[in-house]
């Protein structure tokens, strides 16, 4: 996929809009872009095919909420540093779905 | 505080502080301004409550609790969950409830009232005695008096200078987690703690316009808001700075990376 073909997803241009509306500036969108761009390759599916995929509309359920809940968290493990750099690149994840109405589990931290 | 002041301070808190915990004493306070609410026909046993705090109650039933509340980062954070309940059996005690009110003179003879009366006008009136006539009528009252209790509830805790917040889950599994019999319906789950979040939680939350809620003699004939009454009510604290407060964006994301939370 290309970076233009990324940037047209209209599920990207949602999760854009909400960055934007929340005050991040350029540099910390693209940063968030660049990790879900990432994140794509991971898992080898378009943002627009993962917001798809992840809840069925007509039973109004969640049919890959584990899948994408446990990719999370392996993407998240393959950086070093601390729970709370790993946790915030697994959130860029969970802030694209949410963008695109919907949730994944967050990631509780073990002094919860 | 001043009455005013807790109505206006009360917000739904969504961030609290997990680490501390809630003196036993403001919980009880909470739960008795919940016991001394108005409740047809005294009939106070139809709304209960199970209380579940963090390092008391058994971890197993407390982490089926937050799955059962969807996992909802306020409810994983609060150290104490008030889970209100209807109990339908509570009416089986209203006439009991009604004669004790005739021997404390709270119900007299000025108003009509016997125990007498009471056999023979009241409790066969669905009107009154709800579980006499249509369920659905005795359900929605039911939830009405619960209502009135959590209130209460909710006002205290704030009056104790805690955060608290109402959220709902899967009833049918809170109920089961909670060993609760058949005729006993989880309502709102009450969360209490100490607010992470500025107590004021960025300003009041929207409303409608005072005239959109309330008429003047007959449905849709707006009753007219006093700006005099609003300025003494700001005065007072009741009416507060509507959100969003400038900084609370800023304080959204230190508290989404204090607790690991997605922005």
């Amino acid at each position: 996929m290309t970076q233009h073909e990324f940037a047209a997803c209209a599920t990207v241009q949602k999760y854009v809009a909400e960055l934007a509306d929340k005050g991040l500036t350029e540099a910390e969108q693209q940063e968030r872009l660049t990790i879900l761009a990432e994140f794509c390759n991971f898992v080898g599916r378009t943002p627009d095919q993962m917001v798809a995929e992840i809840f069925d509309v007509e039973t109004q359920k969640y049919r890959k909420r584990t899948f994408y809940s446990d990719r999370v968290k392996e993407f998240s493990a393959q950086i070093p540093g601390t729970w709370s750099a790993r946790t915030a690149r697994g959130n860029v994840i969970r802030s694209f779905f949410i963008a695109n109405g919907r949730r994944l589990p967050n990631e509780k931290p073990e002094w919860l | 505080m001043d009455f005013k002041q807790v109505v206006g301070n009360r917000r739904t808190i969504r961030y609290f502080k997990s680490w501390q915990p809630v003196e036993p004493a403001k919980i009880q306070t909470i739960l008795e301004a919940g016991r001394l609410q108005s409740q047809h026909g005294n009939a106070k046993l139809i709304r209960k409550a199970v209380v579940i705090e963090r390092g008391r109650t058994p971890d197993d039933v407390r982490d089926a609790l937050i799955d059962a509340m969807y996992n909802q980062p306020q409810v994983q954070q609060a150290p104490v969950f008030i889970v209100w309940a209807i109990d339908m059996s509570g009416w089986d005690g209203l006439r009991d409830a009604l004669k004790e009110l005739i021997e404390v003179r709270a119900l007299n003879s000025t108003h009509g009232w016997s125990k007498e009366f009471i056999e023979t006008a009241v409790i066969p009136n669905p009107d009154f005695n709800v579980m006499a006539g249509d369920n659905t009528f005795a359900e929605w009252l039911s939830a009405f008096e619960c209502g009135l209790a959590v209130g209460s509830a909710l006002l205290a805790a704030v009056d104790e200078g805690l955060g608290t917040a109402l959220v709902t889950g899967r009833r049918a599994q809170i109920r089961q987690i909670l060993d609760m019999p058949k005729f006993v319906t989880p309502t709102q789950v009450q969360l209490v703690g100490y607010p992470a979040e500025s107590p004021n939680a960025g300003g009041q939350r929207p409303s409608p316009a005072f005239e959109n809620l309330y008429f003047s003699g007959k449905w849709g004939v707006p009753l007219r808001s006093d700006p005099e009454v609003v300025a003494r009510l700001k005065g007072a604290g009741m009416l507060q700075e509507p959100a969003p407060v400038p900084w609370r964006t800023d304080e959204i994301r230190a508290l989404a990376h204090l607790f690991g939370l997605p922005e």
